[in-house]
C-alpha cells in the first residue's frame, strides 16, 4: 500500500516537473534585428541560396525557383528580406509531430545562418534529420567533378554539349582503382515528357518545360552518353573543400522537387549547375559574366578560369571512340575478319580467326563483339545475343589480359581550350565588279573551317550569324546575310560505320534577283532561303572529308515569280587541313534545278581558305562563282577573323 | 554448400515455390533479373524519366531497370549495391570478365570488398570460368552472382569473401 502511494506521489511530482520543463517557443526577434543590421538578406550568400537574380526593369530581384514550396514567406520569390525573416521564424518554431522540421528541409540555409547568427547559441531547436544524414552517408562524398559531354548532333537539346556534376566517393587509402562508376551524377534537365523534334525545341526555347535537379548513379550517365549517344566525356575535378562540398549537398537537398523553368538558351543545365557551385562557395561569381545565352562549354571555361577551381582533367572516350581506336589497330585483313564476325558470316572459332596470334585474335574478337553491340539498336537482331556470347567465350580462352596496345589517347586540345564561341569578321572584296566592305558577327558556335581543336570533326553549328555589306560605289548598305541556323553533320563512312550526313540551314540573304521581273535587270534584293539535305561522306585521305549531298531548297522573295522558288539539287565538297590546325580548305560545288515558282537552273562553286594567325585570330580568303538567271558573277573576298 | 545471405535464402525459396520459373522468381528483384543487351530502348525511357521530380530519394541508390525489391528509404546493404551494379552494368561486366580486365570488373571487385592483392586472382577466376558464368544467352545477373559465389567459395584465395 505504502509502496503504491509512494509511486503515485513520485509520478505526480515527475509529471509536474515534466510540465515545468516543456520548452517554450524561441523568440527570434533579436536575431531578426541582427540579420537586418548586418543586411544578411542582401548579402551574396543569401542571394545565391535563394537563386535571386536582379530584375532587368527595376531594382528588385526575382528568384529563379518556381515552386511555392521553396519559399517560406508568401512573396519570398521577390522578397529576400521577407524570406530570411520567415526562415528564421520557421527555424525558431518547435517542430510539429509528423512534420519535417524546417531545419531538415533547408539545411543549407540553416548552416549559412548558423555561421553568421549562432542559432544554436540562441537556443534554436536542433532536431535530428535522419533522412538527410542517411542520404549524406550513402553518398559518402569526398570530391565534386564537373563532367562535360560533347555535342550530340542528333538531338537539338544536345547541340552545344551538356554538363553535369559528379559526386565522387572517397578513395580507400592505397586503392588506385578509379571509383567513377560508384559516383553519383547530379543533373539538371527539362521534364519534357515524350515531346520530340520541333515541338521539343520550341517549348524548350520558350520556357514551357519545368526543370529539376536529379541524382542517379554515374554509370547510368556513362551508359547513356558514352554508349548510346557516342559522346566523349571530359571530367574536371573541382577544388572544393569538404565543408564546401557538404554545403553543396545540403543545398541540393533543398532543391529536391523544386522547379526551375527551363530555358534552352539561358536558364539551362549548365547555368543551373553553376548555381550549385556558387552555393558551395558564394564568393565565386560564375554566372555574372553570362548576360544572354549560356553555352555549356563557356561555363566550363568559367570554372577552369575561376582561380584554378578545376584541377585534374580526365578524358573518358565513348564506346564509339574506343571501337574506332581498336579498329585502327587492325590491318585490312583483320578488319575484314572482324566485320564478317560481326555480320555472323564467320564464327569465332573459325580457323581464320583461331590461327591468328593471340593479340591479333583478341583484337578481332573485341572489334567483332563491340561492333555487334554498337549496331544492335538499328538491327535488333535476335541472333545478336548468342553470337555476342560465343565471341566472348572465345575471347575468354585467349591468354591476353585487357586490350593489347595503347589505350585511347586524350585529344591534344580539350573542349575548353577550343576557339571562343563568338566570332567577328571584317574584310572587303569584289562581287560582280562591285567593291564591298563586309562586317560579320556570329554569336555561336563553330563552322567546318574554324580551328578544329576541341570540337567534333565534321560538325558545324551556327546560330544567328549577321553579315552586313557596304557597296561604296552606290553607297548602299545591305543586310547581306542573317542566318538563323546553319547545321551540318558530316560523318565519314567506312567498313564499319555507315552514317547518313545531313545539313539544314535557314535565313535571310541579299542576292541578285530580277527586280523588275526581267532577268536582264538583276539587282540586290532580300530573299529568305531554307535548305536541307542528306548525303554521304568519305575520308579520301588522312584529315580530309569528301561529301556528296542531295539538297532541297525553298526560297521566298517578292521578286520571284509567284514570290517563291522550290528547287532540288545536288552538292559536293572536299574539306581538309593540316595536322597542326593552322589552315583549312573547302572546295565546294552545287547545282539546283528550281522546278516551281521562279523556275531555272542555278550553279555555284567556290574555294574557301582559312589561315590561322594567332590563337584568336586568322584570315579567310573566299572565292566563289555564281550562275543564276543566266548570268554569272564572281564573289571574292579577304577577311580578318577573331574568336572571343 | 554455403550460399551467402539474402541471395541464398531467396534462391532456395524461389526454387522450392516455383520450380525455377523466371516469372515468380524472387531473384529478379533489385536488378537481378537483367539479361544481356537488355533494353537500350527500355532503359532510355527510364533514364529520361529520371529527370523528373519526386523520385529524387529513390534514385539515390540506383535507378536501373528493376528497382523492385531494392530497399528504398531503409539502409541499403552492400549486397544490394552489388546486385544493382551488376544488373545495371551487365553487358560491360560480361565483356570485362572475358577480357580479364576492365573498369566495371574492377568496380565490382571494389563493391565485393576484395583486397587489391587478391584482385588479379579474382579477374583470372572470372576469365577462366567465363563459360560457366555465362552458360546461355538468357543468363540473368542474379544467376551470374550466384555462380560467382560458388566459384569463389571453392577458391582457396577468395573463399574468405563469401562467408555468409
Amino acid at each position: 500500500m505504502r509502496r503504491s502511494l509512494a509511486l503515485l506521489l513520485a509520478s505526480a511530482v515527475l509529471s509536474s516537473s515534466t510540465l515545468a520543463v516543456e520548452p517554450t517557443a524561441i523568440d527570434p526577434t533579436k536575431l531578426l534585428e541582427t540579420a537586418r543590421e548586418q543586411r544578411l538578406a542582401e548579402s551574396r550568400g543569401w542571394q545565391v541560396l535563394l537563386h535571386y537574380r536582379p530584375n532587368r526593369t527595376d531594382r528588385g530581384v526575382t528568384s529563379l525557383a518556381d515552386s511555392a514550396a521553396f519559399f517560406l514567406a508568401p512573396a519570398g520569390k521577390w522578397n529576400p528580406r521577407g524570406e530570411i525573416e520567415a526562415t528564421l521564424e520557421a527555424f525558431a518554431a518547435q517542430p510539429l509531430a509528423g512534420e519535417t522540421p524546417a531545419r531538415c528541409r533547408f539545411p543549407a540555409r540553416w548552416a549559412w545562418l548558423e555561421a553568421r547568427l549562432d542559432l544554436t547559441g540562441a537556443g534554436f531547436p536542433t532536431p535530428a534529420c535522419p533522412r538527410l544524414e542517411q542520404w549524406l552517408a550513402g553518398l559518402g562524398a569526398a570530391a565534386v567533378t564537373l563532367v562535360f559531354a560533347e555535342a550530340f548532333m542528333n538531338n537539338p537539346a544536345s547541340l552545344f554539349g551538356h554538363t553535369l556534376l559528379r559526386i565522387d566517393p572517397a578513395q580507400v587509402a592505397g586503392d588506385p582503382a578509379r571509383r567513377d562508376l560508384l559516383a553519383y551524377a547530379v543533373n539538371f534537365a527539362a521534364e519534357a515528357g515524350n515531346d520530340l523534334g520541333a515541338l521539343f525545341a520550341i517549348k524548350g526555347i520558350f520556357g514551357a518545360y519545368p526543370g529539376y535537379f536529379s541524382l542517379e548513379p554515374y554509370y547510368e550517365k556513362v551508359k547513356r552518353y558514352g554508349d548510346w549517344e557516342s559522346r566523349d566525356l571530359w571530367e574536371y575535378r573541382l577544388d572544393l573543400s569538404p565543408a564546401e562540398i557538404e554545403q553543396l549537398l545540403r543545398h541540393l537537398w533543398e532543391l529536391r522537387d523544386v522547379d526551375f523553368d527551363y530555358y534552352f538558351f539561358d536558364e539551362n543545365c549548365s547555368y543551373e549547375l553553376l548555381g550549385l557551385i556558387e552555393a558551395a562557395r558564394p564568393s565565386l561569381d560564375l554566372r555574372g559574366r553570362f548576360s544572354g545565352w549560356v553555352i555549356p562549354i563557356d561555363t566550363v571555361r568559367a570554372l577552369v578560369g575561376a582561380a584554378g577551381l578545376a584541377s585534374e582533367v580526365s578524358y573518358r572516350p565513348s564506346s564509339e571512340t574506343r571501337l574506332r581506336h581498336l579498329i585502327a589497330k587492325l590491318d585490312r585483313e583483320e578488319q575484314e575478319l572482324a566485320r564478317a564476325l560481326s555480320d555472323g558470316q564467320l564464327q569465332p572459332d573459325d580457323p581464320s580467326i583461331a590461327s591468328l596470334p593471340p593479340e591479333a585474335r583478341a583484337l578481332v574478337l573485341a572489334v567483332g563483339h563491340d561492333h555487334i553491340r554498337f549496331t544492335y539498336d538499328s538491327r535488333a537482331d535476335p541472333t545478336s545475343k548468342p553470337r555476342l556470347l560465343a565471341i566472348l567465350g572465345a575471347r575468354s580462352h585467349v591468354p591476353v589480359l585487357g586490350e593489347p596496345g595503347p589505350s585511347v589517347g586524350q585529344p591534344a586540345v580539350r573542349p575548353d581550350e577550343g576557339h571562343g564561341s563568338a566570332r567577328l569578321s571584317f574584310g572587303s572584296g569584289v562581287r560582280d565588279d562591285e567593291f564591298f566592305l563586309e562586317a560579320r558577327i556570329r554569336p555561336a558556335f563553330h563552322d567546318l573551317l574554324d580551328p578544329q581543336g576541341g570540337f567534333s570533326e565534321g560538325a558545324q553549328i551556327e546560330f544567328m550569324e549577321l553579315a552586313l555589306r557596304y557597296y561604296p560605289e552606290r553607297r548602299e548598305l545591305d543586310l547581306h546575310e542573317f542566318t538563323v541556323i546553319d547545321i551540318v553533320s558530316l560523318s565519314p563512312r567506312d567498313r564499319f560505320f555507315q552514317p547518313i550526313s545531313w545539313k539544314l540551314r535557314t535565313g535571310l540573304e541579299t542576292r541578285l534577283l530580277p527586280r523588275r521581273g526581267s532577268w536582264d535587270d538583276l539587282g540586290d534584293a532580300l530573299l529568305y532561303r531554307t535548305e536541307g539535305g542528306a548525303g554521304l561522306t568519305f575520308r579520301p585521305f588522312e584529315g580530309a572529308l569528301g561529301f556528296v549531298f542531295l539538297d532541297g531548297t525553298l526560297d521566298v522573295a517578292s521578286h520571284l515569280e509567284d514570290d517563291y522558288a522550290l528547287g532540288l539539287g545536288t552538292s559536293a565538297g572536299l574539306l581538309f587541313g593540316d595536322d597542326a590546325d593552322r589552315w583549312r580548305t573547302m572546295l565546294r560545288a552545287r547545282v539546283t534545278r528550281f522546278v516551281a515558282g521562279e523556275t531555272r537552273t542555278a550553279f555555284s562553286a567556290g574555294v574557301d581558305q582559312r589561315l590561322r594567325l594567332t590563337r584568336r585570330t586568322g584570315f579567310e580568303l573566299r572565292v566563289g562563282i555564281d550562275h543564276d538567271f543566266e548570268e554569272s558573277w564572281l564573289d571574292v573576298g579577304l577577311f580578318w577573323k577573331v574568336w572571343f | 554448400m554455403r550460399v551467402r545471405g539474402v541471395l541464398g535464402t531467396l534462391a532456395i525459396a524461389g526454387m522450392l515455390l516455383t520450380g525455377g520459373s523466371a516469372k515468380a522468381d524472387p531473384n529478379v528483384g533489385c536488378g537481378l533479373g537483367t539479361q544481356l543487351l537488355e533494353g537500350k530502348d527500355g532503359l532510355v525511357m527510364q533514364v529520361l524519366a529520371a529527370t523528373t521530380n519526386s523520385i529524387f530519394m529513390n534514385q539515390t541508390f540506383g535507378i536501373s531497370s528493376n528497382t523492385l525489391g531494392c530497399k528504398r528509404d531503409q539502409v541499403v546493404t552492400a549486397q544490394h549495391r552489388v546486385n544493382m551494379f551488376t544488373g545495371a552494368n551487365f553487358d560491360q561486366l560480361a565483356r570485362d570478365m572475358a577480357t580479364g580486365r576492365g573498369e566495371a570488373l574492377t568496380t565490382l571487385a571494389v563493391l565485393m570488398e576484395i583486397d587489391e592483392s587478391d584482385r588479379a586472382t579474382f579477374y583470372q577466376l572470372t576469365k577462366d570460368n567465363f563459360v560457366a558464368l555465362y552458360p546461355a544467352d538468357d543468363v540473368t545477373s542474379g544467376d551470374l552472382l550466384e555462380t560467382l559465389e560458388h566459384l569463389m567459395a571453392e577458391s582457396p584465395e577468395l573463399n574468405r569473401y563469401v562467408q555468409s
